[in-house]
């Protein structure tokens, strides 16, 4: 038996994999999921999903959203997800770099910026260093 | 009549036109698939958020507590007009505009909140309350919606607004853009979208319902609620956004075509007045030349 992974952003199908178990970075801690699990619904916080075979793992970056599980089925629904062993840790960088200037300016002048705005940049910076944690784990 | 030498320049500014309106007419037509795609990818997702809510309304037996789901009495009408940033698209934002003063009675208490800057200027010329405005580049990123729905989302909860409705260019054909308004917050009747969705899509709900044991939820119910309500704000305004962009570019499309059609024309014509000219001045130097060598 197996789970049938589906990653799912506005942007599109992420993945959509039959995989043995998943790990989530839930709201209160990082479970793992295996075939047979109770109907779950949680929330997911920025941080890594690691969908595990037998002998190979994929890791994902993912951005805030939900993770529905059923039937056998993990759904997850986020903003953004990123393949890690895709990606080049020099481009995370160069992209946590930036997102770290925009939250600077962004906080100098303050008065005329939406504090929505401030904290979105926010999370953009978390989300950024948590791919690059991501990657240099792997 | 003209001389040869302006209607020459003429013809050469006419021509430079036509490459250029001929460019613009190809760049809109590109970026107006790329709208329709990304509407079609976004496709699965809105499925999903509206499968789980549906599922977590199912679960909490009664109904969401959350104001986005909770009818109120309405005191002030909240409406997001997204229009366009640039214009040469027609009639597109006048069509809105004139949507809206056909639409909304002057008399009632109506906040707006634009998107775009040609529908900022009209409606404020129009002089009707803006609240916000804001600008979405032609990609159209996910992340670009943010501070939109952010400040939706306060304005919605602090009263400031009492229900939310969207009015933007309806995509119906390549020819045909038509402005239509459409009910965002509250939120009611999710099993009719759900149905809608899903005959779109042609996909079985039976696949995505999860199976009969009791679910969990974690952290609780009302922080799920929460998050999921915001995202569903956010993905609805993504979709019409996308769907308002591509009307927009098909628009832009016609309007240039249009223009490059025109100018074509003008400049057929302009050759035409401009060989004859030619064809004069030669005509009167050989009746000038034959008539000197006469009278020798």
């Amino acid at each position: 038996m197996a789970l049938l992974l589906k990653i799912v952003t506005p942007t599109g199908i992420t993945l959509n994999k039959e995989v043995m178990s998943v790990v989530l970075p839930a709201s209160d801690g990082e479970i793992e999921i295996l075939p047979g699990h109770l109907p779950l619904l949680t929330i997911i916080q920025p941080g890594e999903l690691v969908a595990k075979n037998a002998n190979s793992q994929e890791c994902f970056a993912i951005d805030f959203g939900f993770a529905m599980i059923s039937n056998d089925n993990v759904f997850v629904l986020t903003d953004e997800s990123l393949n890690i062993d895709e990606t080049d840790l020099h481009e995370i960088e160069e992209a946590e770099k930036r997102a770290q200037k925009a939250l600077e300016e962004a906080r100098n002048k303050r008065e005329a910026l939406d504090p929505a705005e401030i904290e979105k940049l926010d999370a953009k910076v978390k989300y950024q260093m948590a791919k690059k944690l991501a990657k240099i784990r792997h | 009549m003209k001389g040869i030498k302006e209607i020459r320049s003429r013809m050469k500014a006419v021509l430079n036109t036509a490459k250029i309106t001929r460019a613009m007419q190809l760049v809109a037509s590109s970026k107006m698939k790329k709208a329709q795609q990304l509407a079609l990818l976004s496709r699965p997702y809105m499925l999903l958020l509206t499968a789980i809510t549906e599922n977590l309304s199912n679960l909490a037996s009664t109904k969401l507590h959350h104001p986005f789901f909770e009818r109120r009495e309405v005191k002030i009408r909240g409406i997001i007009v997204i229009g366009t940033d640039r214009g040469l698209c027609g009639a597109l934002n006048q069509n809105i505009l004139r949507f809206i003063n056909a639409n909304i009675p002057r008399d009632e208490n109506v906040k707006f909140i634009t998107v775009g800057k040609k529908a900022m200027q009209l409606i404020s010329m129009a002089k009707w309350t803006i609240i916000a405005n804001f600008n979405v580049s032609d990609r159209t990123e996910y992340c670009e919606l943010a501070p939109i729905v952010e400040f939706l989302k306060n304005a919605y909860l602090t009263n400031e607004i009492d229900s939310l409705e969207i009015i933007f260019a309806q995509y119906v054909n390549p020819l045909i853009q038509e402005p239509i308004s459409q009910h965002i917050l509250p939120m009611l009747d999710f099993q009719n979208e759900l149905e809608r969705l899903c005959k779109n899509m042609r996909i079985d709900l039976d696949e995505i319902l999860p199976d009969q044991r009791p679910m969990i939820v974690e952290p609780n119910i009302s922080s799920v609620v929460a998050v999921l309500s915001q995202m569903f704000l956010s993905q609805n305004i993504y979709r019409v956004i996308l769907e308002a962009k591509a009307s927009e570019h098909s628009s832009r499309t016609i309007a240039m075509k249009g223009a490059t059609d025109n100018a074509e024309t003008l400049s057929k014509e302009l050759s035409l007045e401009y060989n004859k000219l030619r064809q004069a001045a030669i005509t009167n130097e050989i009746v000038e030349i034959s008539a000197a060598t006469q009278s020798l």
